[in-house]
């Protein structure tokens, strides 16, 4: 045993060269490279103490870095624009809201007004961009940024994911950095999923959703949370990771849907109306985005949010529904548009996709009647171009595939050209059962 | 300036691999070791977090 003692492989710190034996800890890098817990103190005060002698400077410095590194709000809200359609106000607010995270990130170390976070709630439809909206700007921001979803979240206790995981995501996405962490950003998606259910006469607790709300309330204010590092459920015998949550951005996102209704209510209750068809105030295709617009907290606290957690998110942001133009130029004008989606997929096969406006407006038109918002294109643009997704691959001689509104709207097959611009005569399984018919 | 051939010698942090331009303070140790400040902190934390000497457990 002690000889094995003895012929223990030595390490040395690289930077003072004690042994293991001669230090508390020694930290193994990549590589023969290791460092003990004197050396990292003493690289510390190195750091504390050039920081600390050119206060004034680093200030300065830091000062004019800010204004250098943060993209302006504007700039913010152009990149938003090349990815997103409409929604103008919901993006102004998101470009000014990241724009003074970190002005507050920035500024926190110095100065005597503490700033504080104006957390941000979104309202709008399934399918208006509420979520693309946070994961473009995830891609865009390099402050670390998680997307977590209200849904999976249950009370502290109950089988289901706790709420601190939403931070264990976002320390994830700094690389366990917890200093970096602490000045990143939370998308909670599906927010309206955890309202109260109602007056719920059961007795049992409603752990899924007020409970969620309860246990979110002191991190999106602001708290020293304990996170467990693994994820899954605490439990005494295990070290956790604390983080800061007070500057830490949320941005909360649901559907609320019916939450017109209380706001219809709310507005029409002071000018009764009597006689048929009284209730018709609003009506139409705009009623709900006119509606969503006078949202008020007293309109979520209706719905089921509990007046603690709204009184935390004090920007509230209501998003529109799209019409048929937002939907053309969702399919033709964003980066990653669809239509530029299936053209690339089209193009693998050596087939230029070309669709004519009317045939965009056609989609527009019927993806407006699957009342799922941009989701609707896809389902769409599936449906019509399913056949000649499967004719195509299999023929080399088709170049061109046109379609037109008559194929969206009537699902006929699109006209497919070949090289010379001559219709190729696809017949699907039916005509070719007519074609054999007529020869027999 | 990290392409810039001009630039004749590259720290590198020997922690984590960055250089000099990526990181905020670079410290050099004898030879050719040299730790960045982000390094540095985290080697705090783990020190903190769990004292003791891992290598000699």
């Amino acid at each position: 045993m002690a000889s094995n003692r003895t012929n223990r492989v030595q390490y040395h710190c690289s930077f003072c060269g004690k042994n293991q034996d001669q230090v508390r800890r020694l930290i193994a890098g990549p590589g023969a490279v290791y460092i003990c817990d004197e050396c990292v103190d003493l690289c510390r005060e190195i750091i504390d103490e050039e920081t600390g002698s050119a206060t004034t400077a680093a200030t300065a410095k830091g000062a004019a870095g800010v204004a250098k590194n943060v993209p302006a709000p504007k700039f913010i809200y152009e990149h938003l624009e090349e990815y997103v359609v409409g929604q103008d106000q919901a993006k102004k607010v998101l470009a000014v809201a990241v724009y003074n995270h970190y002005k507050r990130t920035g500024a926190a170390a110095d100065g005597d007004i503490e700033l504080e976070k104006s957390n941000i709630l979104l309202v709008g439809p399934t399918g208006v961009g509420k979520t693309y909206l946070a994961k473009t700007l995830a891609k865009m921001l390099d402050v670390p940024f998680s997307i977590a979803d209200a849904t999976a979240l249950t009370e502290a206790g109950y089988v289901g994911e706790d709420v601190e995981n939403i931070l264990l995501h976002l320390i994830q996405a700094a690389d366990f950095d917890i200093q970096k962490a602490e000045r990143g950003i939370i998308y909670i998606d599906e927010i309206d999923k955890i309202s109260r259910k109602g007056d719920n006469p059961s007795i049992t607790r409603d752990v899924s959703g007020e409970g969620v709300q309860q246990a979110l309330l002191k991190i999106i204010e602001g708290c020293i949370a304990n996170v467990p590092p693994q994820g899954g459920r605490k439990h005494p015998h295990q070290d956790f990771l604390q983080i800061n949550t007070a500057n830490i951005l949320f941005i909360c996102g649901g559907a609320f849907e019916g939450l017109e209704n209380y706001i219809e209510k709310r507005l029409t209750r002071d000018h009764v109306r009597i006689g048929f068809q009284a209730d018709r105030g609003f009506r139409g295709t705009k009623r709900k985005d006119e509606l969503l617009t006078h949202v008020t907290h007293d309109d979520l606290l209706e719905f089921g949010l509990i007046p603690e957690f709204v009184g935390r998110l004090p920007m509230v942001v209501g998003l529109q529904s799209l019409d048929e133009g937002s939907l053309v130029r969702i399919l033709t004008e964003p980066k990653n548009a669809l239509i530029k989606q299936y053209q690339h997929y089209f193009a693998m096969d050596g087939v230029e996709l070309v669709f004519t406006d009317d045939a965009l407006k056609a989609v527009a038109e019927m993806a407006i009647k699957h009342k799922t918002g941009a989701r609707g294109l896809r389902t769409v643009l599936e449906e019509t171009l399913m056949e000649v997704m499967y004719e195509i691959p299999g023929r080399g001689d088709v170049k061109k595939c046109v379609v037109n509104a008559e194929s969206v709207l009537n699902r006929t097959r699109p006209l497919l050209l070949t090289r010379g611009g001559q219709q190729v005569d696809v017949s699907g399984p039916g005509s070719t059962q007519e074609l054999r018919g007529e020869t027999a | 300036m990290a392409s810039n051939p001009t630039t004749p010698v590259q720290y590198l942090c020997s922690f984590c691999g960055k250089n000099q331009d990526q990181v905020h303070g670079l410290i050099a140790g004898p030879g050719d070791v040299n730790i960045c400040e982000d390094c540095v902190d985290l080697c705090r934390e783990i020190i903190v977090r769990r004292g003791g000497n891992r290598l000699g457990q």
